[in-house]
């Protein structure tokens, strides 16, 4: 019963009635959260759908229009473009075989083989619908959770929390592509870069090579543009680009019957999945699509279907990828720990509003707690309201070429990137990240480890260096509080795990498919 | 968004796989660079931890990967490094290496609001772009196999709408980017990409200055204009 007044608590955030005086008609109450959610869906889907543009350029770009406005609000609107970027990622993972990141390359699969048989229309929906159940589910699920990990984390002291970001550092390693010393390598550079900057404890100046906008340290919008948005037009440029947009009618929206008897089954257990997934620290909710799909894989009575349009390997990995996206807000709404770089620029984006994130923040701003709880089921809501008419809208901007495309990109992103300190020389910074990340790609290491170790560098020294204070300098004292030897013991059985050459077979033959 | 395929090299080869070979070096270099500097800083003890210790400490992981990696890039087989790929972050990286050269020579003092190693950075930079331009004009086939254009050219809208945006507006900075990096597609076309800049550019003073309120200048021509 908690629960329920609790959402009601969200509820009435949501819907609650500001009054706006509108010239002309005079003062008139509206629902303005409602609004910006609706807002932050329909730009956030309408930047995603850019190819190459995944949900962390789209809220850095996106970052700056929410800073006007009051924390409640800023947070639903936030929500929205997650989700917008989200949703508009996967239609251009359906439309044209480019997903614009990890998490929708699943869906690319058979979702763009049933475009080409021109059924994109029941991809395209059932990926709404499927996301819209998982919605539904995870934000009970967010809701039940919320309480009882509060209360946990209230039992938490600097040395559980050191260990549970090392257990999450490892679980992004095992999580990531490629060669798993590639990845830690990553970690590595990404905890080294978030040390650069003034010591908060002796006031020293670290890494800085004495230039003074170092001072301040590197700002996690601008590496992270710089890596994510700038880096990805680089390398589509380097790539001869053979858009696939299908030429085919998109088809009717709503699945036939028997198409949604088909997919009942893979939702379920993609919703399951991914909010199971999401909740891990260190970006779980990636490997929750992956999961889905060869599930489904495997339960099918004629696997070979997969990869030829099958609409199970849509609905699965898209409900899984809903569910994690969502539950992934529970490690920071509750811990204060974000498990991946979306999640880390929603802390840059409640920190400038004035929030730190932890378990302090349901008992203090419960409105803003609740209320974004709930604006994520609303934020489904409109989703569904906004895509499925405005497909139209979405396939002709598919058709726009990419050599106008990343001009705008840049437009908008230099801005943004320019609005969040009024700074010049953020936005170079960003080049010359861009120019990191991009050769570092050609290297073959993977972007997103680097991301994470920076994003929990700063938390984890602290938590470390506090934990030591109270040990007295005995790292045995540690791992001597059971919570935290349980967590760091996790995070060495998976480690292990992962070397172990049988495991790593098959962890290389999930991302294979 | 076509995955090349491995190719495997000739298992004879000194040096198997010269992806992780310059992937190892690279680390190495961010460590090397990492150590000069954390050098002055306190290391302290576990018990009361310096600002040095956990730079330090990362610093000599990093370094450790870059030396598994080197190793090896000499035992299994890997990817092949194409020059093209990093032509044009080595010659930023060389430019940037000039500049700092030439600004330690000029006398101090800031040039046009710029400290002389950046204004230098930034003619170096033009007279690089001017050349590359002029080679696509000319439609040279060696420019697109260099793998320069792309980079070279979006970076250097980047560093023109930095430059620009403060002291002349977005009207100002927002075209010039677009104009620049546009030139960074293979087919761009020079017409349609002018009247898409303009567009571009007053949908977003419009959005940001406007609907959004964001403090960002418009338009500003000294003692004349300011938006």
């Amino acid at each position: 019963m908690e629960i329920l007044s609790n959402l009601g608590t969200g509820f009435a955030a949501v819907l609650h009635l500001v009054d706006v005086a509108i010239p002309g008609i005079g003062v008139v109450p509206l629902p303005v959260n409602i609004f910006l959610c609706f807002t932050g869906c329909l730009v956030g889907t309408l930047i995603g759908v850019l190819p190459g543009v995944g949900p962390i350029a789209t809220i850095t770009m996106l970052l700056p229009i929410t800073f006007g406005l009051e924390p409640t609000g800023a947070l639903i609107m936030l929500a929205g473009i997650y989700y917008g970027a989200q949703y508009g990622g996967s239609t251009t993972a359906i439309l044209v075989n480019i997903p614009g990141e990890a998490t929708s390359v699943v869906t690319a699969i058979d979702g763009h083989e049933m475009a080409k048989q021109g059924r994109a229309g029941s991809a395209l929906g059932i990926a709404a619908l499927g996301s819209f159940f998982a919605g539904c589910v995870a934000t009970l699920v967010i809701a039940a959770l919320a309480l009882p990990l509060t209360r946990m984390a209230l039992m938490f002291g600097p040395a559980e929390y050191f260990s549970l970001m090392v257990m999450g550092l490892v679980f992004a390693v095992v999580l990531a592509h490629g060669a798993l010393s590639k990845a830690m390598a990553m970690i590595f550079l990404g905890l080294l870069l978030s040390t650069v900057g003034t010591d908060l404890e002796t006031g020293e100046e670290r890494l800085t090579f004495g230039f003074p906008p170092l001072a301040d340290g590197i700002d996690f919008a601008v590496l992270a543009m710089g890596i994510f948005g700038f880096a990805e037009v680089l390398r589509n440029l380097g790539i001869d680009e053979k858009r696939d947009l299908v030429s085919k009618p998109i088809g009717r929206l709503l699945p036939s019957p028997a198409e949604l008897r088909q997919s009942a089954m893979p939702v379920v257990r993609g919703t399951f999945i991914g909010a199971l997934l999401g909740i891990l620290p260190g970006n779980g909710a990636v490997l929750g699509p992956f999961a889905s799909y060869s599930m489904e894989k495997k339960l099918a009575r004629q696997p070979g279907r997969f990869g030829r349009g099958a609409i199970e390997g849509v609905a699965g990995p898209e409900s899984a990828n809903n569910a994690g996206a969502q539950t992934s807000f529970i490690p920071l709404l509750t811990l204060g720990v974000p498990p991946n770089a979306v999640m880390a620029l929603m802390v840059g984006a409640m920190t400038i509003q004035g929030i730190i994130p932890g378990p302090q923040v349901m008992t203090r701003n419960p409105d803003l707690f609740w209320g974004m709880i709930t604006s994520m089921w609303v934020g489904n809501l409109m989703l569904l309201v906004i895509n499925l008419p405005l497909i139209g809208l979405w396939v002709r901007l598919l058709r726009v070429p990419y050599r106008l495309l990343f001009p705008t990109i840049l437009v908008f992103s230099c801005i943004g990137i320019y609005s969040i300190n009024n700074s010049p020389l953020d936005v170079v910074m960003t080049a010359g990240f861009a120019l990191v990340g991009y050769s570092l790609i050609k290297l073959g290491f993977e972007p997103a480890p680097l991301l994470l170790g920076f994003v929990l560098g700063k938390l984890i020294e602290d938590n470390l260096r506090r934990a030591l204070l109270m040990t007295r300098g005995s790292l045995i004292g540690v791992l001597e509080r059971p919570i935290s030897a349980a967590l760091l013991l996790i995070a060495l059985a998976v480690l292990v795990a992962a070397i172990l050459p049988a495991l790593r077979k098959s962890r290389d033959r999930v991302f294979a498919e | 968004m076509t995955h090349r395929p491995p190719r495997p090299r000739s298992s004879r080869a000194a040096v198997r796989d010269p992806q992780n070979l310059a992937a190892g070096l690279v680390l190495l270099g961010f460590a090397g660079l990492a150590w000069i500097a954390s050098a002055g800083l306190e290391m302290g003890t576990l018990f009361v931890m310096g600002p040095g210790l956990v730079p330090r400490v990362l610093t000599l992981c990093l370094a450790a990967f870059g030396l598994f990696l080197c190793a090896s890039a000499v035992v299994q087989d890997g990817m092949p490094v194409r020059l093209a790929d990093f032509s044009a972050v080595l010659l930023i990286a060389a430019l940037i290496a000039a500049a700092a050269a030439a600004g330690s020579l000029l006398p101090g003092g800031a040039v046009i609001g710029l400290p002389p190693a950046a204004f230098v950075f930034c003619l170096l930079y033009l007279v690089v772009m001017v050349a590359l331009a002029v080679l696509c004009v000319r439609r040279s086939t060696w420019l697109d196999r260099s793998g320069l254009r792309g980079p070279v050219f979006v970076i250097g809208g980047v560093i023109a709408f930095a430059l620009t945006v403060r002291s002349a507006g977005l009207l100002v900075s927002g075209p010039l980017l677009a104009l620049i990096s546009g030139a960074a597609a293979p087919d761009t076309r020079f017409g349609e990409l002018v009247v898409f800049a303009i567009a571009v550019t007053l949908l977003s003073v419009g959005l940001f200055k406007y609907v959004l309120q964001l403090p960002v200048p418009a338009l500003i021509i000294p003692g004349i204009v300011y938006l």
